[in-house]
């Protein structure tokens, strides 16, 4: 079926390439990437976790008003981490707008909400905890329709087939969660093979669909977006064991299958200009439907503010940009076992800094602390463009926290990131 | 009789191009403010007799279709000659309360795609001004205190990207000066009071403007403390549909000596825009 659907969005794409501009000039556009990135742990036996070639083609028509279209696609491979190697159609949507409506069919990332990082009411933002703090975005397969009428809009989702946030199971990954021993009782603990099941529930079948309402209104100074949504947890919200066994080896292979609950999320963001900077906020409650077998998951509320502000000309003539912002999620518990990504803090605090020295370099500084568990990561990265289409990235990111938080399980996970990347693009016509 | 003299010799000293050039790609007042990329109609009297105020009226009115299109590129040269390069359209509509709605949206570098600025001019209050950069997936508000800020690297700043509230400003007529041979009389503009002086990295702002046509080929925009900060040049006027507009406009940071220089590939004048382009919402095209 996807099949079929990307056919038609691809030559949708194809008609809107040859179709004639509409009001502005069309605009038909080749894009690539190529990007080379090594991720070396500080004090580990195994340093090197990344070492990653991804390269990227995107293939984007848009005549600004009317007919827009993307085709992209990723490849990625990893030398140091195979489970992260996989060739992605990243896009493949078709946007066509008539009137005060816009219809936007295909694959594409989608993305709600105004908070940074912490989002409570992204409910479409996939990501891929192959790495938690990178936050990489992924796509969805999704059917959107936006009514505009004057400061207001309201935008319908459809999303065919449920698909989760990517999990790591590879126990080379520093950012694995799962365990790599388990004991039972007296028994263990055994060193353990965890592998993915087959009977991930729910399916990817059209059973498994998700829709969303949102609606979006400008008031005076104030833009306010209301959301709702009946979809799945992103995150499992518990594994379910199909099987075990002890190898002649003695280590434990087990195969677990992920559960992800029908959940109804009711959430709504806001921001506006306050003094010289930007406040911003989100709330969403979010109700789990309880399992057949009568698993229940409490309801839980989760909320946060922030505020950023650019200072002019601060630090040596420079412009300062300063973000914080505070999370709260009212359904926190220690972090257990595997479904450690679903409620991670309580309060939970974010600040970020960046720095322009000169008009083509930046400095980021970007930490989280959890105020419960006081597990936190520090991160800082230097970006230079030396010129048009080259980035070069240097970072380092510093992990801490007690064994048990949440963050602190990935203590050893200190590391230096060094990346090297080219874009370019070409205009087609 | 002075007067009158400078008005022949600007009859005389206007060279013909300035008036017959049509294939020439043009600049477009929606890249830059309003202030920066006029153009004028020749049905409208030049008058030197006009209070300041309504030369920057009547520059205003000049430079603002109905609604308008624009495809550009920008140069952004720094001081060893370095340069980069960014690809936009620009996008302009009147809106219901007869001020400006404009858009930006860039297509290269790559990592600018889709990257979009908004900005929606108010009657009653601060402008408004969006931003909206793929990476961070979300759009956020411009606090009118960081309106001076530059974007996107380049030396435009949000405040030029919308026009000047004339209650917000004193203005001042100050005498004649040929600029790319075109008789210029300068017009001086200063924040009328704290507020505004606060809100803008500018102390004042002088214009050339050529009042036959209500459009000017130099700016310079100082600084609180006197000094001039960025010097605007504007070149390769062409009509549309009887509409001036110039095709190349230079915007020269002095103090860091950068320049961002606009060329226009194509613009169309008055067509059909709809509403939702110039929303928040819509600036989170996937494209």
């Amino acid at each position: 079926m996807m099949r079929i659907l990307f056919s038609v969005l691809a030559t949708g794409l194809v008609a809107s390439c040859i179709a004639g501009p509409s009001t502005a000039e069309a605009n038909l556009r080749l894009a690539w990437s190529a990007a080379g990135e090594q991720h070396r742990q500080l004090d580990a036996d195994a340093p090197l976790t990344r070492s990653a070639f991804t390269g990227q083609a995107r293939l984007v028509y848009d005549d600004g008003v009317h007919l827009q279209g993307a085709c992209a696609f990723e490849w990625i491979a990893d030398r140091a981490l195979p489970e992260r190697e996989r060739l992605d159609l990243r896009e493949g949507f078709l946007g066509i707008a008539y009137g005060p409506g816009e219809l936007i069919l295909g694959r594409q990332l989608l993305s709600w909400g105004r908070l940074d990082l912490l989002r409570p009411t992204d409910l479409f933002r996939r990501r891929d905890l192959h790495d938690p703090i990178e936050n990489r975005h992924q796509p969805v397969w999704a059917a959107r329709l936006i009514l505009y009428r004057g400061r207001h809009s309201l935008e319908g989702v459809w999303i065919p087939r449920f698909e989760p946030d990517i999990l790591s199971y590879d126990e080379r990954n520093p950012w694995c969660l799962f365990p790599d021993s388990i004991g039972f009782g007296q028994l263990g603990p055994y060193p353990t093979d965890i592998r993915e099941g087959e009977r991930r529930e729910p399916g990817g079948g059209i059973g498994s669909s998700e829709f969303a309402l949102r609606w979006d209104a400008r008031m005076g100074t104030t833009d306010l977006g209301v959301v709702a949504i009946q979809g799945y947890d992103p995150v499992p919200t518990w594994f379910a064991a199909t099987s075990a066994w002890l190898r002649p080896d003695g280590t434990l292979e087990m195969t677990i299958d992920a559960v992800h609950r029908p959940i109804t999320l009711l959430g709504i963001d806001s921001a506006r200009p306050l003094g010289r900077g930007t406040l911003r906020g989100e709330l969403a409650r979010t109700w789990t439907s309880p399992s057949p077998g009568g698993h229940e998951e409490p309801d839980y509320l989760r909320a946060g503010i922030g505020i950023d502000q650019t200072f002019g000309q601060v630090v040596a003539g420079r412009d300062l940009f300063l973000l914080a912002q505070y999370n709260y999620d009212e359904g926190y518990r220690e972090p257990t076992g595997f479904t450690g990504y679903q409620h991670f803090y309580k309060h939970a605090g974010l600040i970020r800094l960046r720095l322009r020295p000169g008009r083509h370099t930046a400095i980021e500084v970007e930490t989280y602390r959890n105020w419960d568990d006081r597990d936190r990561y520090l991160k800082l990265e230097l970006r230079h463009s030396p010129q048009d289409g080259w980035d070069l990235l240097i970072g380092a990111l510093l992990v801490g926290g007690a064994r048990g938080s949440f963050l602190g399980q990935f203590r050893d996970n200190d590391r230096l990131r060094v990346m090297i990347r080219y874009q370019g693009s070409h205009r087609l016509r | 009789m002075m007067k009158q003299a400078i008005r022949e010799h600007r009859v005389i000293a206007r060279p013909r191009h300035l008036l017959f050039t049509g294939t020439l790609a043009v600049s477009l007042a929606l890249a830059a403010p309003l202030m920066l990329l006029p153009r004028s109609s020749l049905a409208e009297p030049a008058s030197s007799d006009l209070p300041a105020r309504e030369w920057m009226a009547n520059v205003q009115r000049a430079a603002n279709a109905t609604t308008g299109v624009a495809e550009m590129r920008m140069s952004l040269i720094g001081p060893g000659g370095r340069t980069r390069h960014r690809e936009a359209t620009a996008y302009e509509k009147r809106r219901a309360n007869g001020r400006m709605a404009r858009l930006i949206r860039f297509h290269s570098p790559p990592e600018m795609a889709g990257a979009a600025v908004l900005a929606l001019e108010n009657v009653e209050r601060d402008d408004d001004w969006w931003i909206y950069i793929p990476a961070y997936h979300t759009t956020r508000r411009i606090a009118p205190a960081n309106r001076s800020d530059p974007y996107m690297g380049t030396d435009f700043s949000y405040e030029d990207l919308t026009d000047l509230r004339l209650d917000d400003y004193d203005f001042a007529l100050m005498g004649w000066e040929t600029i790319d041979g075109i008789p210029c009389r300068q017009l001086e503009a200063r924040p009328a009071n704290s507020a505004v002086a606060e809100a803008s990295r500018y102390g004042r702002l002088r214009y050339w403007i050529d009042p036959d046509r209500w459009i000017y080929p130099r700016a310079v925009l100082y600084g609180h403390d006197g000094e001039p900060l960025k010097e605007v040049r504007n070149s390769q006027p062409i009509t549309i549909d009887g509409q001036w507009r110039w095709s190349r406009t230079e915007m020269h940071g002095l103090r860091k000596d950068h320049r961002t220089i606009l060329e226009i590939r194509e613009r169309r004048i008055g067509e059909p825009l709809p509403e939702r382009l110039f929303t928040e919402r819509a600036l989170r095209r996937p494209g």
